[in-house]
């Protein structure tokens, strides 16, 4: 294109832009609104997908994942996807498929653990260095030998640098705490004796290494030792799916306790997050529903913007056939209309990058992405300009259609009858965009609002619970602080629960042993184990644990309850009675699901066997598990306890006073009016401060609650917003076309008035045309809603109904909108004087 | 050799039901520097004729050589590269265009050419200088009167020194005046070597022709040289 006509294009485009202000600014906001959105939602999710594809060969990294070990994801010490050492060593020695597999213990040694550097440690067998493919920047990969008191480091580039400074950090003395492979409250001090290349955006990113030799015979990694964390990488050609299905489908003996499952390396980040119970902000299902929501803001802003746009398109049809009369080819016309298409593209492109500026920072915090800012508003602009080049297309394809009409048609005077079909199904696909979206959002919120005011099971509201922990000072020298699990100090317990209990909004303090809500996040404190009904003795406890185990089904047990009676607990008991603490022993008290499991309809009284198992550590470190088969009898059913999260099945639970427990079993729980929760927060912070050699942990249960709702939180948050911009550009779009509608019908609007039409016939005429497309985009809308909600809906345990009221409301409430743009449109033409617009027109 | 020359042109306009022969077997010549008035009553085929002549539509039939050359079945894009600097334009609604303003409508023609920018503005500049036009030259059209805007129109139509001037009622929606003046300005280029094909209802403007066509139901029935 020549730059003259460019330049000249360039000019019409603008002064276009200038003549169609309020048009255009709402048009180039909506769109830079929605390309910001939906570049930003792309870009999260494409970094979600791509963790640890740096790897050579990482398309075919795996995880190996024992679904045993998972524990009902509320385990204490499961923090990570794990499997068995001995089918780690089984699957690299005696596997074809797999190429090679590393065993992976890590740790952080956080601020909260006193290093005022924290850094997170791996320790991991030899394989890691070549599953990893990792190479030495500078001095050695070396190795340890378990136990040894020569220990060494490796460390990454990046970290040295915070630790030690600039200039080679080999031979410099490093010390850790927690070490991974190694006993927790050990201070060991050892060379850095290597320096390998930090890793972002991994899920096994590390500051320090620790590789052991997995040949001795005590080795954490030793085929005893328990479990880690397994990665393999597969040969070329080898079938990840055949694999599992192979590991699953043999008999591995004792290398294998549940179902294995090969995840590949590149999701291994969310399988860590969900067992460790990490909230994101966001979850990735609500991501992607986000990103779906996104593309319907870009198309709803679009169709308006492209509605308009082929209005005046069909409007300049003259202008159009003139240009052609003077010279202009009919690409050329194509050329100036991509060009006016481009400009306001662009403009909204050109937002869309300030305002991903501006962002990209909250963006990437919020995200947790750890990216560049300038890498993020790189995605951003590349993801936005393959939106707007797709836009641009469909854009120019619909103007090119548009535009094919004979020059002598539109140069008769008065040639060319004006279809309004065009326009109309514009109109409705508009309509029906922008009420799919006000309708997902109005479910969404409602949602909310329902999971919040339902029993989930136990107490929410007005409740919370505390522990403290005694201090020692004495651990390491940068490490001047370090909690640990010591006894609660009685005197202390019992003076406070007086003082709570003497507090006028406080309905009851108590020491409780254990909180259900207490065992979100990494504070857990139950297992899982099997059930069966019935007693069963096989003669010895290895043979009643197996009889157990082949039968029954998965249960998660809770200990170290002291009155389950006491009501700042909040649990609602459905059949028989809790236990007295006075002369509780053996009984149990179970969930609806657990009951349901069994297949009874009344459980109290019903004997159960649990095959639980008892751990110890043996002298030499290595696990050691005895199988202790138990008997219970169900004392009360009470109501099922959603512990994870709102949209996770309630998992059969068994509560009981004794068991496994680890941990301090010292939490004292309060029930108390919600209205005067901050001054609660007030006194409990000055007990505190009297005491300060404990330190301590609270939880609010809303808190908790709301915490497990995050991301639906930030989902109907985010969504809000990009509905009131739907609703905005809808109603504007509406409003413009209905205006562009009164001046091309100003003349026929005439006519009828010097034939005897009134005020209110013209007004009817139109409202009549508008309500029926507007009851054809809400039929679209609201079927496509009601069929996207319900498969959202799906997710949740307890979900709202897609109330009937919900979409009527809405339509009312677009219909009583319409009425209004329509009415005062049609009102100013309709009072023009009938002969001055013959005249004119 | 004639400027232009049709020979049995027919052109025929069918909808479902109906089928109209808006031209019935024309043929006529025009000599270069001639200049050539079309008559007849309200939907003769006047302006059909005008605008196959124009290149702005295919005639159904028939033959149709501009400047020697057989133009009757070109495409689109053929047609309006041999209008470009050979064609120019007047309407009776001047057909301006609202987006541009009087210089810039001028232009028009020699920005499609790709004559370069400052050629363009210079030759523009001259043409609303003769066209008494030069202190309208940043107005847009729904700023100028009539006779204004039918000026830039010509101005339009010449500024491309076309060799034949295609006019539509050119005064139709002009007082007595401003026809006048328009009137005056297509016999100036006429007698400065450009040939001129007018279509009107105006028998004093179809006096300033040198000859006159005369249309019935389609046909040529009559031709008078003046």
């Amino acid at each position: 294109m020549k730059r003259s006509l460019l330049a000249h294009y360039l000019t019409v485009a603008i002064r276009s832009l200038e003549r169609y202000k309020t048009q255009s600014i709402i048009s180039i906001a909506g769109l830079a609104v929605g390309f910001v959105c939906l570049a930003l939602s792309s870009v999260w999710i494409r970094y979600e997908n791509t963790f640890d594809n740096f790897h050579p060969g990482a398309d075919r990294m795996y995880m190996v994942w024992d679904k045993g070990l998972d524990l009902g994801r509320a385990n204490l010490g499961t923090v990570a996807p794990r499997a068995l050492n001995s089918l780690a060593i089984a699957l690299r020695e005696e596997w074809p498929e797999v190429e090679c597999a590393t065993m992976i213990d890590a740790e952080t040694n956080d601020e909260k653990s006193g290093w005022k550097v924290p850094f997170t440690m791996i320790g991991a067998d030899t394989a890691f260095v070549r599953v990893f493919s990792l190479k030495p920047i500078e001095g050695e990969l070396a190795t340890i030998s378990y136990k040894l008191s020569e220990f060494n480091f490796i460390v990454t580039d990046e970290y040295a640098r915070k630790r030690f400074g600039e200039g080679s950090p080999i031979g410099k003395a490093f010390n850790a705490f927690r070490m991974p492979s190694g006993d927790t409250d050990a201070i060991t001090e050892a060379p850095v004796k290597g320096v390998v290349k930090a890793w972002h955006h991994s899920s096994f990113a590390f500051d320090a290494l620790i590789l052991e030799d997995g040949g001795a015979e005590n080795s954490k990694f030793a085929p005893d030792g328990g479990f880690s964390m397994v990665v393999i990488r597969l040969r070329k050609g080898a079938s990840a799916d055949e694999l599992e299905r192979k590991l699953n489908a043999i008999d591995m003996g004792t290398k294998r306790i549940g179902e294995i499952s090969l995840v590949p390396i590149s999701q291994a980040h969310r399988l860590l997050a969900d067992i460790r119970l990490h909230k994101d902000n966001l979850s990735y299902r609500h991501l992607r529903y986000f990103q779906l929501v996104s593309v319907l803001l870009v198309v709803c802003v679009f169709i308006n913007f492209l509605v308009l746009f082929l209005i005046r398109v069909r409007g300049r049809q003259r202008e159009m056939a003139l240009r052609m009369v003077h010279g202009a080819k009919p690409r050329m016309l194509l050329a100036q209309f991509v060009v006016e298409l481009s400009v306001t593209l662009g403009a909204a492109l050109g937002l869309g990058l300030v305002m991903t500026f501006v962002v990209k920072d909250v963006f990437a915090a919020y995200a947790g992405i750890d990216l560049e800012g300038g890498y993020i508003l790189g995605s951003a602009l590349l993801f936005m300009a393959i939106i707007a080049a797709v836009c641009l297309l469909i854009a120019t394809v619909s103007v090119e259609i548009v535009r094919r009409n004979t020059i002598r048609h539109s140069l008769m005077p008065g040639g060319g009858r004006r279809n309004n079909t065009f326009t109309k199904v514009c109109t409705g696909i508009q309509l029906a965009v922008s009420l799919a979206l006000i309708c997902c959002s109005a479910f969404m919120l409602k949602q909310l609002w329902f999971m919040k005011n339902t029993d989930w099971g136990y107490g929410i509201k007005g409740r919370m619970h505390f522990e403290a922990l005694a201090t020692r000072n004495d651990i390491v020298p940068d490490a001047p602080e370090w909690g640990g699990h010591f006894p609660f100090p009685p005197e202390w317990k019992e003076s406070v629960l007086r003082r709570l209990n003497q507090l006028p909004y406080v309905s009851k303090a108590a020491e409780i042993g254990e909180d259900p809500i207490g065992l979100y996040g990494h504070r857990a404190g139950g297992m899982t184990w099997t059930m069966l009904p019935g007693i069963v003795d096989e003669g010895d406890n290895d043979k009643t644990y197996e009889y157990v185990r082949s039968r029954g089904f998965s249960v998660h047990t809770f200990y170290g309850f002291k009155d389950l009676r006491d009501p700042t607990l909040g649990i609602t008991v459905l059949e028989g009675a809790l236990p007295d603490p006075e002369r509780w022993t053996n009984e149990v008290v179970i969930t609806e699901k657990t009951r349901q499991q069994m297949g009874v309809e009344k459980a109290v009284g019903s004997d159960i066997m649990i095959a639980m198992d008892d751990f110890s550590n043996a002298p030499d470190g290595s696990l050691n598990i005895v199988r202790a088969p138990r008997h219970y009898v169900v004392a009360a059913v009470i109501k099922d306890l959603y512990l994870s999260s709102p949209s996770d099945e309630p998992y059969p639970c068994v509560l009981m006073k004794d068991g496994i427990r680890l941990g301090t079993d010292e939490m004292i729980s309060v029930h108390f009016d919600p209205a005067h929760r901050a001054d609660l927060a007030k006194e409990l912070t000055a007990m505190f401060d009297e005491e300060p050699s404990l330190i301590y942990n609270t939880v609010w249960h809303e808190d908790e609650w709301a915490e497990l709702m995050r991301s639906e939180q930030n989902l109907s948050r985010l969504l809000l917003v990009v509905s009131i911009v739907a609703v905005l550009v809808a109603v504007f779009g509406v409003y413009s076309i209905i205006t562009l509608a009164c001046r091309q019908r100003r003349k026929e609007i005439a006519l009828r008035k010097i034939h005897g039409a009134k005020l209110r016939d013209i007004l009817s005429m139109f409202i009549k045309e508008y309500g029926l497309i507007l009851l054809a985009g809400a039929f679209v809308a609201f079927t496509v809603s009601y069929i996207v909600m319900h498969g959202w809906l799906e997710q949740y345990i307890k979900r709202t109904p897609l109330s009937l009221w919900v979409f009527v409301a809405i339509l009312v409430a677009t219909a009583l909108l319409i009425a209004l743009c329509v009415g005062s449109r049609v009102w100013r033409t309709a009072r023009e004087n009938p002969a001055d617009v013959i005249k004119s027109e | 050799m004639p400027l232009l020359e049709t020979k049995s042109v027919k052109k025929v306009f069918r909808t479902e039901e109906v089928e109209t022969w808006a031209l019935n077997d024309v043929t006529l010549e025009v000599n270069e520097g001639e200049f050539v008035a079309i008559m007849g009553p309200s939907g003769c085929g006047k302006s059909t004729l005008l605008n196959i002549l124009g290149l702005l539509d295919n005639p159904t039939e028939g033959t149709y050589t501009l400047a020697g050359t057989d133009v009757s079945k070109m495409t689109e894009d053929q047609r309006t590269e041999i209008r470009k600097g050979l064609l120019g334009f007047v309407f009776q609604s001047f057909n301006l265009i609202e987006e541009l303003n009087v210089q810039e409508n001028i232009e028009l023609p020699l920005l499609y050419m790709g004559v370069a920018p400052a050629e363009r503005h210079k030759r523009a500049k001259e043409m609303m200088a003769r066209m008494g036009i030069s202190h309208r030259a940043g107005h847009f059209p729904n700023q100028l009167s009539g006779g204004q805007q039918q000026r830039v129109a010509i101005a339009r139509a010449v500024i491309s020194n076309p060799k034949l001037i295609l006019a539509d009622e050119p005064t139709g929606n002009l007082d007595s005046t401003n026809g006048k003046e328009v009137m005056s300005l297509l016999t100036e280029l006429w007698q400065q070597g450009t040939t001129v094909v007018m279509v009107t209802h105006s028998q004093r403007d179809a006096s300033y022709a040198s000859r006159i066509i005369n249309l019935y139901d389609g046909r040529v029935v009559e031709q008078t040289i003046l």
